[in-house]
């Protein structure tokens, strides 16, 4: 894919931090509003971020209404995954559970798309929008000045200012944006260490579909498996005083001896953290005219959740203009912000119940 | 992809503070990453002001 990528200005009216849905949602919303807006990226575009790339049904749904078709290069084999299936404990029988029984929405395609990975999809979802994209820009800090925010960044390398009146996080799970607003909250809550190899190989497990165990010896939150045209994926994710890696072989030795898996060579490992908001209903949604958007503000963790928070904080900048109000204000008064954290929440105690 | 801490670390140690997991310590003229517990997150390599930080 071509990437457009442009030079970064000393001021706009709307910096958005992140190239994922949330950042993409965000440009969709102020598209044609005449606003100079742009999302800053600090990996190179495109970049790919730890993900199953797996476009769940709302989220399908979501974006071909307001984006348009995924590009069909975009899939990979099996091109629909049907749901989820889980092991309780390594020796459990194992349970399906379709899309469906887990979300609640109608009216949306039965099955998950498989995609080649995040960094393709992203990319065309920002450039659904018609804001600037710079990459190899990484936020540093903001400060709030009288009637306007002005940013720090490390822009390829150089440190710059830049001058706004509207800032929006949507830079994921570790936001600094979010870091900026509230300095203190990442160490109030849990983190906990992702990690995730893939393989080529073979495993004794359907590709149709993504496969969740939730057995303590391997994991301290889930560990799933997800198959892309002959590739397989492991992922882990422990408590902050274990190894990831060390809980990831476990996970895999428990694979080669109860689900046949072999492995030929080793592709790609990669790794992140996640945090607890989520589970504890601990959300930050901004200051002033900054917005957290995405999995940032720790409504949800997921594709749909992002694209639909990021248009919220969009729509909220475009109320905010005309009333005068400020943004988040506008933002946390949203029916479709209050609605996504019921839906969320009810999701989060429902699946854990059943779980 | 594994990360490592080359020689012109400068200690001034903030990739240390920006891991989330703090795997990350100061050893005598070096910051080092703690491989078993790193996560590859890259986090470090992107506030290394000095390009110290590489990744494998």
């Amino acid at each position: 894919m071509k990437k457009v990528t442009s030079d970064l200005r000393e001021n706009y009216d709307v910096v958005i931090v992140g190239s994922g849905p949330g950042g993409a949602g965000v440009a969709k919303a102020l598209t044609g509003s005449g606003l100079k807006t742009v999302i800053i990226e600090r990996a190179s575009l495109p970049r790919d971020k730890m993900c199953s790339a797996l476009v769940l049904p709302r989220a399908r749904k979501i974006i071909t209404e307001e984006y348009g078709e995924i590009p069909s290069e975009f899939y990979i084999e099996p091109i629909e995954v049907k749901g989820h299936r889980l092991f309780v404990t390594n020796d459990s029988e194992v349970i399906n559970v379709p899309w469906g029984a887990v979300f609640p929405e109608q009216e949306v395609p039965e099955y998950a798309l498989n995609v080649t990975s995040r960094s393709d999809l992203d990319l065309w979802l920002c450039r659904q929008s018609d804001a600037s994209l710079v990459d190899n820009c990484l936020f540093v800090d903001s400060q709030l000045e009288e009637d306007h925010i002005v940013l720090e960044v490390k822009d390829r390398g150089r440190y710059k200012k830049v001058a706004t009146k509207f800032l929006v996080g949507a830079d994921g799970m570790r936001s600094k944006v979010r870091r900026s607003v509230a300095p203190e909250f990442d160490r109030s809550i849990i983190w906990q260490p992702v990690y995730e190899e893939c393989y080529q190989g073979s495993i004794d497990l359907d590709p149709e579909y993504f496969y969740m165990f939730f057995d303590r010896r391997i994991t301290d939150n889930f560990a799933s498996v997800v198959q892309k045209r002959g590739n397989i994926t492991l992922t882990t994710t422990v408590n902050e005083d274990k190894s990831s890696k060390k809980y990831l072989w476990i996970f895999k030795e428990m694979l080669e001896s109860k689900h046949g898996l072999k492995i030929t060579n080793t592709v790609s490992t990669t790794g992140h953290v996640k945090n607890n908001m989520t589970q504890m209903n601990n959300y930050i949604f901004g200051k002033g005219n900054i917005l957290i958007a995405g999995e940032a503000n720790g409504l949800m963790e997921s594709i749909d959740a992002a694209l639909i928070t990021g248009k919220t904080a969009g729509t909220a900048i475009l109320q905010s203009i005309e009333s005068g109000k400020s943004a988040l204000e506008c933002f946390i008064k949203s029916e479709s912000l209050i609605s996504e954290k019921e839906r969320g929440e009810k999701i989060q105690s429902d699946f854990l119940n059943a779980v | 992809m594994r990360f490592e801490i080359t020689e012109d670390c400068i200690l001034c140690g903030i990739c240390a503070e920006e891991c989330p997991i703090e795997a990350i310590k100061k050893e005598e003229n070096i910051y080092v990453i703690d491989q078993e517990f790193c996560t590859e997150c890259g986090s470090c390599s992107y506030v290394c002001d000095v390009g110290a930080i590489i990744s494998k």
